[in-house]
Protein backbone atom coordinates (compact mmCIF):
# COMPACT_ATOMS: atom_id res chain seq x y z
CA UNK A 1 0.00 0.00 0.00
CA UNK A 2 1.35 3.58 -0.92
CA UNK A 3 0.40 6.69 0.83
CA UNK A 4 0.20 8.67 4.01
CA UNK A 5 -1.23 7.10 6.76
CA UNK A 6 -2.11 8.49 10.21
CA UNK A 7 -0.24 5.80 12.60
CA UNK A 8 2.97 5.66 10.92
CA UNK A 9 6.05 7.36 12.99
CA UNK A 10 9.74 8.05 12.57
CA UNK A 11 11.48 5.32 15.03
CA UNK A 12 14.38 6.10 17.42
CA UNK A 13 17.43 3.61 17.20
CA UNK A 14 18.88 3.40 20.77
CA UNK A 15 22.90 3.39 21.11
CA UNK A 16 24.15 0.52 21.34
CA UNK A 17 27.45 -0.97 23.66
CA UNK A 18 30.35 -2.53 21.55
CA UNK A 19 31.59 -4.22 24.47
CA UNK A 20 29.82 -7.96 24.86
CA UNK A 21 29.14 -9.04 28.47
CA UNK A 22 32.55 -11.50 29.85
CA UNK A 23 30.26 -13.95 31.33
CA UNK A 24 27.69 -14.35 28.14
CA UNK A 25 28.01 -17.79 26.84
CA UNK A 26 28.72 -18.82 23.10
CA UNK A 27 26.03 -17.87 20.53
CA UNK A 28 26.55 -20.60 18.86
CA UNK A 29 26.92 -24.62 19.79
CA UNK A 30 29.54 -26.64 17.80
CA UNK A 31 26.68 -28.45 15.93
CA UNK A 32 24.97 -25.25 14.90
CA UNK A 33 28.43 -24.29 13.43
CA UNK A 34 28.60 -27.82 11.39
CA UNK A 35 25.24 -29.38 11.52
CA UNK A 36 26.81 -32.41 9.78
CA UNK A 37 27.89 -33.87 13.83
CA UNK A 38 24.06 -33.45 14.07
CA UNK A 39 23.73 -36.64 11.95
CA UNK A 40 23.08 -39.88 13.58
CA UNK A 41 24.91 -42.66 12.79
CA UNK A 42 24.19 -46.38 13.51
CA UNK A 43 26.64 -48.29 15.29
CA UNK A 44 26.46 -52.04 14.41
CA UNK A 45 28.00 -54.42 16.63
CA UNK A 46 29.59 -57.61 15.10
CA UNK A 47 30.45 -60.18 17.47
CA UNK A 48 32.01 -63.09 15.36
CA UNK A 49 31.20 -65.47 12.17
CA UNK A 50 30.13 -68.77 12.13
CA UNK A 51 31.27 -71.19 8.86
CA UNK A 52 29.03 -73.68 8.16
CA UNK A 53 27.78 -75.92 5.49
CA UNK A 54 24.04 -75.69 4.30
CA UNK A 55 23.76 -79.24 5.27
CA UNK A 56 25.13 -78.35 8.79
CA UNK A 57 22.47 -75.30 8.68
CA UNK A 58 19.77 -77.17 7.71
CA UNK A 59 19.96 -79.73 9.95
CA UNK A 60 20.95 -77.37 12.76
CA UNK A 61 18.54 -77.41 16.09
CA UNK A 62 17.53 -75.73 18.78
CA UNK A 63 19.85 -75.22 21.72
CA UNK A 64 23.00 -76.20 18.96
CA UNK A 65 26.52 -74.39 20.25
CA UNK A 66 28.21 -73.43 17.26
CA UNK A 67 31.70 -72.04 17.71
CA UNK A 68 32.32 -68.23 16.26
CA UNK A 69 35.46 -67.86 14.37
CA UNK A 70 37.10 -65.39 17.48
CA UNK A 71 38.82 -66.27 20.29
CA UNK A 72 37.32 -65.56 23.64
CA UNK A 73 40.12 -62.37 23.93
CA UNK A 74 39.14 -61.28 20.73
CA UNK A 75 37.36 -57.95 20.02
CA UNK A 76 34.26 -57.33 18.40
CA UNK A 77 33.42 -55.37 15.50
CA UNK A 78 31.89 -52.02 15.67
CA UNK A 79 30.26 -51.36 11.79
CA UNK A 80 29.19 -48.07 10.32
CA UNK A 81 27.53 -48.84 6.99
CA UNK A 82 29.15 -52.18 6.89
CA UNK A 83 32.10 -51.05 7.46
CA UNK A 84 34.75 -51.89 10.59
CA UNK A 85 35.52 -48.43 12.34
CA UNK A 86 36.26 -49.31 15.85
CA UNK A 87 36.91 -52.18 17.43
CA UNK A 88 36.34 -53.06 21.50
CA UNK A 89 35.99 -55.40 23.89
CA UNK A 90 32.23 -56.54 24.85
CA UNK A 91 31.14 -55.10 28.50
CA UNK A 92 27.79 -55.15 30.34
CA UNK A 93 26.73 -51.15 31.76
CA UNK A 94 23.47 -51.85 34.12
CA UNK A 95 21.44 -54.78 32.38
CA UNK A 96 22.66 -53.41 28.61
CA UNK A 97 25.59 -54.62 26.53
CA UNK A 98 28.22 -52.30 25.96
CA UNK A 99 31.41 -51.82 24.01
CA UNK A 100 34.52 -50.38 25.65
CA UNK A 101 36.58 -49.14 22.62
CA UNK A 102 39.88 -50.78 21.96
CA UNK A 103 41.17 -49.89 18.88
CA UNK A 104 40.80 -47.08 15.98
CA UNK A 105 41.80 -48.56 13.19
CA UNK A 106 40.74 -45.62 10.92
CA UNK A 107 40.54 -41.94 11.96
CA UNK A 108 37.36 -41.32 12.78
CA UNK A 109 37.67 -37.36 12.21
CA UNK A 110 39.16 -36.57 9.05
CA UNK B 1 10.31 -65.85 -13.00
CA UNK B 2 8.57 -65.19 -15.94
CA UNK B 3 5.19 -65.65 -14.39
CA UNK B 4 2.91 -62.84 -16.22
CA UNK B 5 4.10 -63.35 -19.58
CA UNK B 6 3.34 -65.86 -22.07
CA UNK B 7 4.85 -68.79 -22.10
CA UNK B 8 5.37 -70.93 -25.23
CA UNK B 9 7.02 -74.63 -25.56
CA UNK B 10 10.18 -74.28 -27.96
CA UNK B 11 9.36 -75.93 -31.07
CA UNK B 12 11.53 -76.46 -34.40
CA UNK B 13 11.41 -78.79 -36.71
CA UNK B 14 14.22 -80.91 -39.10
CA UNK B 15 13.20 -81.97 -42.59
CA UNK B 16 13.07 -85.01 -41.15
CA UNK B 17 10.13 -84.27 -38.70
CA UNK B 18 8.44 -82.10 -41.15
CA UNK B 19 8.72 -85.25 -44.06
CA UNK B 20 5.06 -86.40 -43.38
CA UNK B 21 3.58 -82.64 -43.48
CA UNK B 22 5.63 -82.32 -46.72
CA UNK B 23 4.30 -85.92 -47.83
CA UNK B 24 0.60 -84.80 -47.56
CA UNK B 25 0.96 -81.41 -49.11
CA UNK B 26 2.77 -82.82 -51.87
CA UNK B 27 -0.03 -85.05 -52.79
CA UNK B 28 -2.47 -82.46 -52.19
CA UNK B 29 -0.51 -80.45 -54.45
CA UNK B 30 -0.03 -82.83 -56.83
CA UNK B 31 -4.00 -83.73 -57.19
CA UNK B 32 -4.84 -80.25 -57.65
CA UNK B 33 -2.10 -79.35 -59.96
CA UNK B 34 -3.09 -82.21 -62.09
CA UNK B 35 -6.91 -81.66 -61.63
CA UNK B 36 -6.43 -78.16 -63.15
CA UNK B 37 -3.70 -78.65 -65.75
CA UNK B 38 -0.28 -77.22 -63.83
CA UNK B 39 2.95 -78.09 -63.88
CA UNK B 40 3.73 -78.01 -60.23
CA UNK B 41 7.16 -77.95 -58.78
CA UNK B 42 8.15 -80.03 -55.30
CA UNK B 43 6.88 -78.38 -52.23
CA UNK B 44 9.04 -76.79 -49.99
CA UNK B 45 8.32 -76.99 -46.56
CA UNK B 46 10.62 -74.98 -43.63
CA UNK B 47 10.01 -73.72 -40.58
CA UNK B 48 7.96 -70.16 -40.79
CA UNK B 49 11.09 -68.21 -39.00
CA UNK B 50 13.44 -69.75 -42.03
CA UNK B 51 11.20 -68.99 -45.06
CA UNK B 52 10.98 -64.81 -44.19
CA UNK B 53 11.52 -64.81 -48.22
CA UNK B 54 8.41 -66.78 -48.95
CA UNK B 55 6.35 -64.98 -46.31
CA UNK B 56 7.42 -61.50 -47.99
CA UNK B 57 5.50 -62.33 -51.19
CA UNK B 58 2.40 -63.08 -49.58
CA UNK B 59 0.15 -60.18 -49.78
CA UNK B 60 -3.00 -61.48 -48.54
CA UNK B 61 -3.70 -65.06 -46.01
CA UNK B 62 -6.74 -66.65 -46.34
CA UNK B 63 -7.43 -69.18 -43.25
CA UNK B 64 -8.68 -72.50 -45.12
CA UNK B 65 -8.60 -75.13 -41.84
CA UNK B 66 -8.38 -75.46 -37.92
CA UNK B 67 -6.73 -78.02 -36.78
CA UNK B 68 -5.92 -78.73 -32.90
CA UNK B 69 -6.93 -74.96 -32.20
CA UNK B 70 -4.43 -73.67 -34.67
CA UNK B 71 -5.40 -72.59 -38.19
CA UNK B 72 -3.59 -73.31 -41.71
CA UNK B 73 -4.02 -70.21 -44.44
CA UNK B 74 -3.19 -70.08 -48.05
CA UNK B 75 -0.93 -66.89 -48.37
CA UNK B 76 -1.18 -65.16 -52.27
CA UNK B 77 0.96 -62.95 -54.02
CA UNK B 78 -2.03 -61.15 -54.98
CA UNK B 79 -4.45 -58.72 -52.61
CA UNK B 80 -7.08 -60.43 -54.12
CA UNK B 81 -6.17 -64.54 -54.14
CA UNK B 82 -8.27 -65.21 -57.32
CA UNK B 83 -6.05 -62.91 -59.57
CA UNK B 84 -3.33 -65.72 -59.05
CA UNK B 85 -5.60 -68.44 -60.63
CA UNK B 86 -6.75 -65.68 -63.24
CA UNK B 87 -3.19 -65.65 -64.28
CA UNK B 88 -2.23 -68.98 -64.63
CA UNK B 89 -5.68 -70.30 -66.02
CA UNK B 90 -6.15 -67.88 -68.38
CA UNK B 91 -3.14 -65.64 -68.47
CA UNK B 92 -4.59 -62.92 -67.36
CA UNK B 93 -3.66 -60.02 -65.63
CA UNK B 94 -5.51 -58.33 -62.30
CA UNK B 95 -6.27 -55.63 -64.13
CA UNK B 96 -8.61 -57.32 -66.68
CA UNK B 97 -12.01 -58.07 -66.18
CA UNK B 98 -12.67 -62.03 -66.60
CA UNK B 99 -15.47 -63.44 -68.13
CA UNK B 100 -18.56 -64.45 -66.03
CA UNK B 101 -17.54 -68.11 -66.86
CA UNK B 102 -13.96 -67.42 -66.07
CA UNK B 103 -14.55 -65.70 -63.33
CA UNK B 104 -16.50 -69.07 -62.24
CA UNK B 105 -13.89 -71.21 -62.75
CA UNK B 106 -11.31 -69.52 -60.88
CA UNK B 107 -13.51 -69.15 -57.96
CA UNK B 108 -14.22 -72.78 -57.89
CA UNK B 109 -10.37 -73.69 -58.98
CA UNK B 110 -9.40 -71.66 -55.56
CA UNK B 111 -11.61 -73.60 -53.63
CA UNK B 112 -10.86 -76.57 -54.52
CA UNK B 113 -7.05 -75.81 -53.79
CA UNK B 114 -8.12 -74.84 -50.40
CA UNK B 115 -10.66 -78.39 -49.91
CA UNK B 116 -7.22 -79.69 -50.88
CA UNK B 117 -4.71 -78.50 -48.68
CA UNK B 118 -7.68 -78.24 -46.09
CA UNK B 119 -8.21 -81.79 -46.36
CA UNK B 120 -4.04 -82.57 -46.67
CA UNK B 121 -3.58 -80.98 -43.17
CA UNK B 122 -6.71 -80.75 -41.44
CA UNK B 123 -9.19 -83.23 -42.67
CA UNK B 124 -11.65 -82.92 -39.72
CA UNK B 125 -12.28 -79.41 -39.68
CA UNK B 126 -15.25 -78.45 -38.08
CA UNK B 127 -17.14 -76.60 -41.11
CA UNK B 128 -19.21 -75.05 -38.84
CA UNK B 129 -16.64 -73.72 -36.01
CA UNK B 130 -15.06 -72.12 -39.26
CA UNK B 131 -18.00 -70.40 -40.10
CA UNK B 132 -19.18 -69.39 -36.92
CA UNK B 133 -16.99 -66.85 -36.38
CA UNK B 134 -14.58 -65.02 -39.61
CA UNK B 135 -11.27 -66.17 -40.24
CA UNK B 136 -8.78 -63.88 -39.73
CA UNK B 137 -7.29 -62.53 -42.55
CA UNK B 138 -3.30 -62.57 -40.69
CA UNK B 139 -1.60 -64.18 -39.57
CA UNK B 140 -1.44 -64.81 -35.23
CA UNK B 141 1.25 -63.20 -33.29
CA UNK B 142 3.96 -65.19 -32.46
CA UNK B 143 3.73 -67.67 -35.49
CA UNK B 144 6.41 -66.18 -37.30
CA UNK B 145 8.91 -65.97 -34.22
CA UNK B 146 11.83 -68.40 -33.60
CA UNK B 147 11.10 -71.80 -31.98
CA UNK B 148 7.17 -71.12 -32.71
CA UNK B 149 6.97 -74.59 -34.61
CA UNK B 150 4.83 -73.16 -36.89
CA UNK B 151 5.86 -74.57 -40.80
CA UNK B 152 5.85 -72.63 -44.51
CA UNK B 153 5.09 -74.51 -47.46
CA UNK B 154 6.06 -73.06 -50.70
CA UNK B 155 3.35 -74.31 -53.37
CA UNK B 156 4.78 -73.23 -56.77
CA UNK B 157 4.14 -73.98 -60.65
CA UNK B 158 6.46 -74.43 -63.59
CA UNK B 159 4.85 -71.18 -65.00
CA UNK B 160 7.93 -68.70 -63.29
CA UNK B 161 5.75 -65.93 -63.95
CA UNK B 162 3.57 -67.03 -61.07
CA UNK B 163 4.44 -66.23 -58.01
CA UNK B 164 4.14 -69.12 -55.33
CA UNK B 165 1.54 -70.14 -52.93
CA UNK B 166 2.71 -70.08 -49.24
CA UNK B 167 0.44 -72.55 -47.10
CA UNK B 168 1.53 -71.35 -43.36
CA UNK B 169 0.28 -73.77 -40.86
CA UNK B 170 0.33 -72.94 -37.12
CA UNK B 171 1.89 -74.64 -34.62
CA UNK B 172 -0.23 -76.72 -33.22
CA UNK B 173 -1.70 -77.82 -36.24
CA UNK B 174 1.84 -78.99 -37.80
CA UNK B 175 2.62 -80.71 -34.54
CA UNK B 176 0.15 -82.94 -35.16
CA UNK B 177 2.08 -84.05 -38.38
CA UNK B 178 5.86 -83.80 -37.59
CA UNK B 179 6.96 -86.83 -35.99
CA UNK B 180 9.94 -86.04 -33.61
CA UNK B 181 12.32 -89.29 -33.00
CA UNK B 182 11.87 -89.62 -29.36
CA UNK B 183 15.12 -90.68 -27.04
CA UNK B 184 15.91 -94.77 -26.41
CA UNK B 185 15.17 -96.46 -23.48
CA UNK B 186 18.49 -96.42 -22.40
CA UNK B 187 18.86 -92.93 -23.01
CA UNK B 188 16.54 -92.25 -20.49
CA UNK B 189 18.17 -94.54 -18.24
CA UNK B 190 21.34 -93.18 -18.65
CA UNK B 191 20.37 -90.01 -17.35
CA UNK B 192 21.57 -88.67 -13.93
CA UNK B 193 18.81 -89.17 -11.04
CA UNK B 194 17.57 -86.08 -9.65
CA UNK B 195 19.06 -84.82 -6.32
CA UNK B 196 17.10 -82.65 -3.86
CA UNK B 197 17.98 -79.00 -3.10
CA UNK B 198 19.50 -80.09 0.56
CA UNK B 199 21.75 -82.69 -1.31
CA UNK B 200 23.10 -80.15 -4.28
CA UNK B 201 23.70 -77.37 -1.56
CA UNK B 202 24.60 -79.56 1.22
CA UNK B 203 28.57 -79.31 1.29
CA UNK B 204 28.58 -75.65 -0.15
CA UNK B 205 30.22 -73.58 2.98
CA UNK B 206 28.30 -70.33 4.24
CA UNK B 207 29.23 -67.78 6.68
CA UNK B 208 27.17 -65.99 9.19
CA UNK B 209 27.54 -63.15 10.97
CA UNK B 210 26.46 -62.92 14.97
CA UNK B 211 25.28 -59.43 15.71
CA UNK B 212 24.06 -57.65 18.98
CA UNK B 213 21.66 -54.66 18.77
CA UNK B 214 22.97 -51.13 17.74
CA UNK B 215 24.22 -48.15 18.93
CA UNK B 216 22.42 -44.98 17.07
CA UNK B 217 25.07 -41.65 18.32
CA UNK B 218 25.76 -38.22 16.61
CA UNK B 219 28.09 -37.90 13.61
CA UNK B 220 30.11 -35.32 16.18
CA UNK B 221 30.27 -37.49 18.75
CA UNK B 222 31.30 -40.70 16.76
CA UNK B 223 34.31 -38.14 15.49
CA UNK B 224 35.57 -37.91 18.80
CA UNK B 225 35.20 -41.57 20.08
CA UNK B 226 38.54 -42.10 22.02
CA UNK B 227 39.54 -45.35 23.09
CA UNK B 228 38.30 -46.61 26.37
CA UNK B 229 35.14 -44.73 25.71
CA UNK B 230 32.02 -46.80 26.34
CA UNK B 231 29.36 -46.96 24.04
CA UNK B 232 26.10 -48.77 25.31
CA UNK B 233 24.06 -50.68 22.94
CA UNK B 234 20.15 -50.94 22.49
CA UNK B 235 20.35 -54.76 23.40
CA UNK B 236 19.81 -55.96 27.03
CA UNK B 237 21.74 -58.52 28.27
CA UNK B 238 18.79 -61.08 28.52
CA UNK B 239 18.38 -60.90 24.54
CA UNK B 240 19.51 -63.29 22.36
CA UNK B 241 21.76 -62.21 19.92
CA UNK B 242 21.11 -63.04 15.79
CA UNK B 243 22.39 -64.74 13.39
CA UNK B 244 22.30 -62.85 10.53
CA UNK B 245 22.88 -63.63 6.52
CA UNK B 246 23.86 -61.08 4.46
CA UNK B 247 22.34 -61.22 1.06
CA UNK B 248 23.96 -59.81 -1.59
CA UNK B 249 21.27 -58.70 -3.90
CA UNK B 250 20.03 -55.82 -1.75
CA UNK B 251 22.73 -53.42 -0.28
CA UNK B 252 22.54 -53.81 3.53
CA UNK B 253 19.43 -55.83 3.39
CA UNK B 254 20.19 -59.03 6.05
CA UNK B 255 18.41 -61.98 7.00
CA UNK B 256 17.71 -63.01 10.25
CA UNK B 257 18.39 -66.60 10.13
CA UNK B 258 17.89 -67.38 13.95
CA UNK B 259 18.95 -66.47 17.54
CA UNK B 260 21.40 -67.44 20.17
CA UNK B 261 22.70 -67.06 23.56
CA UNK B 262 26.69 -66.08 23.39
CA UNK B 263 29.17 -68.25 25.30
CA UNK B 264 32.15 -69.69 24.93
CA UNK B 265 33.41 -73.31 23.74
CA UNK B 266 36.65 -73.53 24.64
CA UNK B 267 39.04 -70.58 23.65
CA UNK B 268 36.35 -69.51 21.28
CA UNK B 269 33.29 -67.38 21.45
CA UNK B 270 29.91 -69.61 20.66
CA UNK B 271 26.32 -69.23 20.41
CA UNK B 272 23.79 -71.83 21.73
CA UNK B 273 20.70 -71.42 19.32
CA UNK B 274 17.38 -69.87 20.56
CA UNK B 275 14.10 -71.83 20.59
CA UNK B 276 12.71 -69.20 18.74
CA UNK B 277 13.33 -69.54 15.06
CA UNK B 278 13.02 -66.13 12.84
CA UNK B 279 12.88 -65.99 9.47
CA UNK B 280 12.24 -62.39 8.42
CA UNK B 281 14.34 -60.18 6.57
CA UNK B 282 15.78 -57.12 8.02
CA UNK B 283 16.12 -53.65 5.51
CA UNK B 284 18.38 -51.25 7.24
Amino acid sequence: MVGASPSAHIIELGELDKVPHKDAPPLLTEAAVNPLHLIKAKLEVRVGEISLTVGELMAAREHEVFPLKRRIDEPVDLLLEGRVVARGELVAMDDMFAVRITELPMPLKA
Amino acid sequence: MAESRLVRPLRWWTPQAMAGLSRRLEAAWATWCGGWGFERRPVVCANSSEASEAYATVRRWQRVGILGGDGIWIGSPHAEPAHWLQQGLFAAGPTRQPSPVASRVVLEAWQDLQHEIACAIAPETDATARSSEPPPSGLPAGHRLSWSGAVGAQLSVANGLLGALVVHIGPSAAAAHCVVARGTASATQARSPLASVADALGHRRVSLDVHLGEAEIELGMLQSLRIGDVVVLDHALHQPATVQWTTASEPGGRSVLFEGHLGRLGPCKAIETAPRRIAATLNH
